[in-house]
């Protein structure tokens, strides 16, 4: 009897035990223990490692398929897994990608040449057919690729290697060439089954290799067609980690080679650590305050001056963002085409706020029906306390804001809302990957904005104007002379700051090069 | 006795649905719109088409009708984030939830029950202040911040573990030592309290005058009377335990139920959460059904009351 | 405190108690004299009746003859003569072999004396293996054996059954069986009966009568009811603030009583003869304050005697003859009990 009771009471501890130990997940061989494991790379260089961990800050998605979403993380991967047609510059230039020579026409199409020899990673060749199937595809307007694109683009081949592009509509539009860049080539023959099975494939440096435990397997691709930049790290491994701290430690143990988003607080951390580093980068991400147009109150101009006019946005810059923003003198952020400086744009000046205050109708604030605040946590650096350092602003010129700040998805959610409940003004960033002002401007104040669903007939008008000329020159013009300080006298939405990216990577790599639009070319980094 | 397992099983069941229900309504009542997540920027018209391509559109209770009958044939739906059957993302991420949670169990309740014994033998001496001091200190420290701090130390001072992500068990260690520590602490206090409790009990004291010897009264008597409020005890640490988990996975990164749960959170994305929620529920259903079970089996009395066995 | 109360024929003599001392060390350096200097002896098959208030000592006194007092308690000083040698002078381990085997106690409140997680059967094995081995078989029987002695005839229906099964009054009388298991040559019985309803008393007390008839063992019986004690014990001891106020044989003590304290108990029994007549009269206030006594008689405070010197000497036990001692500086030496509250010896 007691034998027995003593029996069962081992046997349970054995299966409780093995239990735990069946369940301690198995992992292949072959991606065991591989590269950076056995950490503290910090003392001993990585030669001869063959693995470049990277973590990502935001998770990815499944699917895989380019066209189905418009996740930050995907189009990271994108970048090493694909060539796009065209690549944009920080200086607001396009420069060759996958088409090596183009030439737009007075219609508003374009003549594109397409590299030969260029194979995806299954082998197949990579020619007009798939760049056709692409440009149609990527900018369908029920695909979430496509949210950028004015109009669908429409695609013919003229030679097996040579295309020509142009608005369904036939309307030319002066950013089509933009949008292009940053539009990742796939092939035509794939199918939404393959991409979520197999993963994505494209012609770029890295293949993709499996996606297990939030983590992306990429190897080096063999027969990529830029053999002067064909990688020299054979494997990278893309993870996603979503606390920053942990992102942190991860560098400084040697674990990871580059790390996205580092928080403000922890640049110290690493300037004081002889293994890492960090880069700053001016993003294109333009962050604003968005009003919403449908709320009655917010249709008063005056009061909309009055607002931004309240803001000291020097002062948040460098109290809460520590510098690392750089305070709007536009509309979009300066690495943009047809970036211009926005005359008249309201700085801080509470005199004019509380004068502009008075001629909207509510002097000092008087009479003034409640204006409430959105802002996201958790989204962009710091929001919450950039938040209520506005708040304080507008107080001290007698408007009185509502402060709610609350959790990510409701805020996105909020932000495309033209509802009551999403009140008069909310916080947000814009960083599309194609870098073009025509790009952002249109879809936030032409027709019916994006956000604030402002309708303003004369801008519409304007904003047409400048995309119908193709010309770079005329068109700077037209956004600098026209567009730009219409949009300041007017602010519908109010600029607040660019932001900038700030990445950690370790000592022991170099080439690291991290652009505007947070892409960065895995292949050109090498360990030393 | 077969009564009470089969009330068990139906208790299990009802809260259960009601869990179903009430993620099902307050997901989609909630703001935030899975659509709007998947093509953040994207126009209107494309967000209302992956609405509809998600079913939402419908009225909720339409949604619920139609979430049922499939979870009743095992379909756990589609996560829209992921791509991928709910069913096969909870397979690929259980393991690690399960993994971390006994082993954090097994760890939090061995090292629980030795130091609890040890501060109710040595009641009232510096060695039970000590060890109650420590139980005091560790549990009110944030389990985040402990995390972080072992992180900080172990892995880049000394660099003796992983941090993040998950390649073999080793990666398990740090974030299974860090969700043991509620349970060490609870467990500690608890078994100290009982077992003292069980030694000045007044068969305890007969036992000794009976001549049995300390250490026999001390387990045979005085925790063999603590197991049950013990025992009570672990089930209710489960539930804390795997809420501890979600929120150290993402900590160290292990690729588990708790880090999917966050995102699809994030996300919106209400079938996973659905499936997440279903599944985190069940294990706390089940391992407390199984408690209560087991105590009609651990005490004569219950099992006198129950009239079988 | 030279007085001891010595055995008249001392090879008769079980157990001696000599100026035996229980302290408990409290917080903020307080200190309980639970039992302070007290002594007496214990003849071969007689019974001992222990008697006093609640918190005057008694539980104190039988632990410490078994050396089982807890933290914070510790036995300051004195003897314990069990068959000629010193309890506190053994190691703890010739301590254990006596603990059940030789020297068996009885608890309080069988309810909880009992571990709830083991037969009965599984207590009273446990108690004979502890001393000795033996087989299964001869533990079984020597269990229904002791069962029947306290009138328990269907012991093999007790054997299995677990404690919870029982009635209070039935589980004592197992727990009596369990304790005279080795037929040990002393019994300590701290208020066997004080948490049971009045019939069931009479039960345990015929059950202690049963035991040592068929034993002869010695017993201890300790309560704060003189209708227990006068059943059948041979001697009384009152303990009275851990002192021992009057030490007498049971008939002189009940219908002489010497000291005021004794005198207020026996007018304070719930007879039923005695509620007839007359209203029953307890002592008034309170038992002093065990960490702070005074420097005279402790019970001048109640005590209606009392004159100056009270306050002032501690009165010591002195033997006043026919083996009777008392402590107390005006002991009534005309006081005679009525025939009412007279027991029927
Ligand atoms: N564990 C302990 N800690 C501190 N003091 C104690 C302890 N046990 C007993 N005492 C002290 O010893 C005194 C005597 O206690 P004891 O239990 O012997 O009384 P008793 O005469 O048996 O009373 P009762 O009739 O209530 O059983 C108490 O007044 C108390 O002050
Ligand atoms: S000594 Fe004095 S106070 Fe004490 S009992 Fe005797 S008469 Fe009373
Ligand atoms: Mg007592």
């Amino acid at each position: 009897m007691r034998m027995k009771k003593k029996l069962a009471l081992l046997l349970a501890v054995v299966m409780l035990l093995s239990i735990s130990l069946a369940c301690a997940p198995k992992v292949p061989d072959s991606q065991k223990e591989t590269g950076t494991e056995d950490s503290k790379q910090g003392s001993t260089p990585d030669k001869g490692k063959d693995t470049l961990v990277v973590l990502s800050a935001g998770a990815f998605a499944g699917g895989w398929d380019p066209t189905s979403h418009s996740i930050l993380a995907n189009k990271h991967l994108e970048h090493v897994l694909y060539t796009k047609i065209l690549y944009p510059t920080d200086s607001g230039e396009l420069v060759p990608g996958l088409c090596y020579e183009w030439e737009t026409h007075d219609d508003g199409s374009a003549t594109m040449k397409i590299r030969e020899g260029v194979t995806f990673h299954d082998g197949s060749v990579c020619d007009a057919e798939d760049v056709k199937y692409t440009i149609e595809n990527y900018s369908e307007k029920s695909k979430p690729s496509a949210s950028n694109f004015r109009e669908q683009l429409k695609c013919d081949i003229i030679d097996p290697y040579t295309v020509k592009v142009y608005p369904s509509s036939g309307e030319p539009f002066a950013e089509m060439m933009a949008l292009l860049a940053g539009t990742p080539v796939f092939s035509s023959e794939r199918t939404s089954e393959q991409y979520t099975n197999e993963g994505p494939m494209g012609t770029g440096p890295y293949k993709f290799v499996k996606f297990e435990n939030e983590c992306v397997y990429l190897e080096a691709y063999d027969g990529y067609w830029d053999t002067e930049k064909a990688p020299s790290i054979k494997y990278v491994e893309y993870k996603y980690v979503p606390d920053a701290a942990t992102r942190l430690a991860a560098l400084q143990s040697g674990e990871a080679h580059i790390i996205e988003r580092i928080e403000i607080e922890h640049i110290d951390l690493i300037e004081k650590d002889a293994n890492c580093k960090y880069v700053e980068v001016v993003s294109g991400e333009c962050q604003m305050l968005i009003c919403k147009w449908p709320r009655e109150i917010m249709k008063n101009d005056n009061l909309r001056l009055a607002l931004a006019y309240a803001l000291d946005r020097e002062g948040a810059v460098d109290a809460i963002l520590g510098g690392h923003a750089s305070v709007a003198k536009g509309f979009v952020a300066p690495s943009f085409v047809a970036y211009a400086d926005a005359k008249g744009l309201p700085t801080y000046n509470p005199e004019k706020a509380k004068e502009k205050l008075a001629e909207a109708g509510y002097p000092n604030g008087e009479g003034l029906p409640p204006i409430t605040f959105t802002t996201s946590v958790g989204m962009y650096a710091k929001t919450k306390e950039c938040g209520e350092y506005f708040v304080q602003n507008w107080k001290d010129v007698g408007i009185n804001v509502t402060f709610n700040p609350v959790e990510t998805a409701t805020w996105e959610e909020l932000l495309y809302s033209d509802e009551e409940r999403a009140g008069e003004i909310v916080h947000t960033g814009w960083s599309p990957s194609m870098p073009d002002a025509g790009v952002p401007i249109n879809a936030h104040y032409a027709n019916r904005g994006r956000c604030n669903f402002v309708e303003d007939p004369e801008l519409t008008a304007l904003i047409q104007k400048q995309s119908r000329v193709t010309d770079p020159e005329e068109r700077l013009k037209v956004w600098s002379e026209e567009v730009y300080p219409y949009l300041a006298s007017k602010c519908y939405n109010i600029p607040l700051w660019v932001s900038h990216h700030l990445y950690g990577y370790s000592a022991n790599i170099e080439g690291f090069v991290l652009d505007s639009l947070s892409f960065c070319n895995f292949n050109e980094i090498s360990f030393k | 006795m077969f009564g009470t397992i089969v009330k068990r099983i139906l208790q299990g069941i009802l809260v259960l649905v009601l869990v179903v229900i009430i993620t099902f309504v307050v997901l989609r009542l909630i703001p935030g719109d899975p659509a709007r997540q998947m093509a953040s920027d994207g126009s209107a018209q494309a967000v209302e088409e992956i609405r509809a391509e998600m079913g939402l559109d419908k009225p909720i209770y339409v949604q619920l009708f139609e979430y049922i009958p499939k979870l009743l044939t095992g379909q756990l739906g589609w996560s829209y984030f992921q791509k991928a059957p709910v069913f096969d993302v909870i397979v690929n991420t259980a393991p690690f939830t399960y993994a971390l949670l006994f082993s954090a169990m097994i760890l939090g309740v061995i090292m629980g029950l030795i130091f609890g014994i040890i501060a109710a033998v040595k009641a009232h001496t510096w060695v039970d202040r000590t060890l109650s001091a420590i139980a005091v200190v560790f549990q009110s420290m944030p389990t985040y911040w402990v995390a972080t701090m072992l992180i900080l130390i172990v892995s880049v001072q000394w660099g003796l573990l992983p941090a993040v992500g998950y390649k073999s068990p080793k990666y398990l260690i740090l974030p299974a030592f860090v969700v043991s520590i509620p349970i060490f602490t609870a467990v500690l206090r608890n078994v100290r309290q009982n077992v003292m409790d069980g030694l000045s009990q007044e068969f305890s004291r007969a036992a000794r005058a009976r001549g049995i010897s300390h250490i026999t009264i001390l387990f045979k008597y005085a925790f063999r009377n603590s197991l049950i409020p013990f025992i009570t005890q672990i089930g209710g640490q489960v539930g804390v335990s795997l809420g501890t988990c979600v929120l150290i996975e993402s900590v160290f990164s292990l690729p588990g139920m708790g880090m999917q749960i966050l995102n699809a959170v994030l996300r919106r994305d209400y079938n996973l959460v659905q499936g997440l929620i279903l599944i985190l529920a069940a294990t706390f259903v089940l391992i407390n059904a199984i408690i209560d079970i087991s105590y009609s089996y651990l005490d004569p009395r219950i099992r006198k009351a129950q009239g079988g066995l | 405190m030279n007085t001891t109360i010595t055995a008249t024929q001392n090879d008769d003599v079980l157990l001696e108690v000599k100026n035996l001392r229980t302290y408990f060390k409290l917080p903020r350096n307080k200190l309980v004299k639970a039992v302070d200097d007290i002594s007496f002896t214990l003849h071969k098959g007689k019974v001992l009746g222990i008697i006093g208030e609640s918190g005057s000592g008694k539980s104190v006194t039988s632990r410490s003859i078994l050396r089982i007092v807890e933290e914070p308690g510790y036995i300051a000083g004195g003897e314990i003569l069990f068959k000629g040698v010193d309890c506190l002078k053994l190691s703890e381990k010739a301590m254990n072999a006596l603990r059940g085997k030789e020297i068996s106690l009885i608890f309080q409140d069988p309810t909880t004396s009992f571990n709830p997680y083991m037969t009965m059967g599984q207590h009273l094995e446990e108690a004979y293996r502890v001393h000795k081995a033996a087989s299964k078989d001869t533990i079984r029987k020597r269990s229904l054996d002791v069962l029947k002695m306290v009138g328990i005839n269907d012991g093999e229906n007790v054997l299995p059954k677990y404690p919870c099964e029982f009635s209070a009054g039935f589980r004592q009388r197992i727990f009596i069986a369990m304790a005279m298991i080795f037929n040990p040559d002393l019994l300590i019985a701290d208020e066997p009966t004080t948490s049971l309803g009045i019939t069931i008393q009479a039960e345990i007390i015929e059950a202690l009568n049963d035991v040592k008839r068929a034993s002869g063992t010695s017993i201890i019986i300790i309560t704060h009811d003189f209708g227990v004690v006068s059943q059948f014990s041979d001697d009384i001891f009152v303990m009275y603030a851990g002192h021992c106020v009057e030490f007498s044989p049971k008939r002189d003590l009940l219908l002489s009583p010497m000291h005021p304290y004794t005198v207020g108990l026996i007018r304070s029994v719930p007879l039923l003869e005695a509620r007839k007549t007359r209203r029953l009269k307890s002592i008034p206030g309170f038992p002093p304050d065990m960490t702070a006594l005074p420097d005279g008689c402790p019970f001048a405070e109640r005590c209606e005697y009392a004159k100056d010197v009270c306050f002032k000497e501690r009165p010591e036990l002195l033997d006043v003859g026919n083996g009777r001692f008392c402590a107390c500086h005006y002991p009534l030496k005309q006081y005679r009990t009525s025939d009412e509250t007279v027991l029927e010896v």
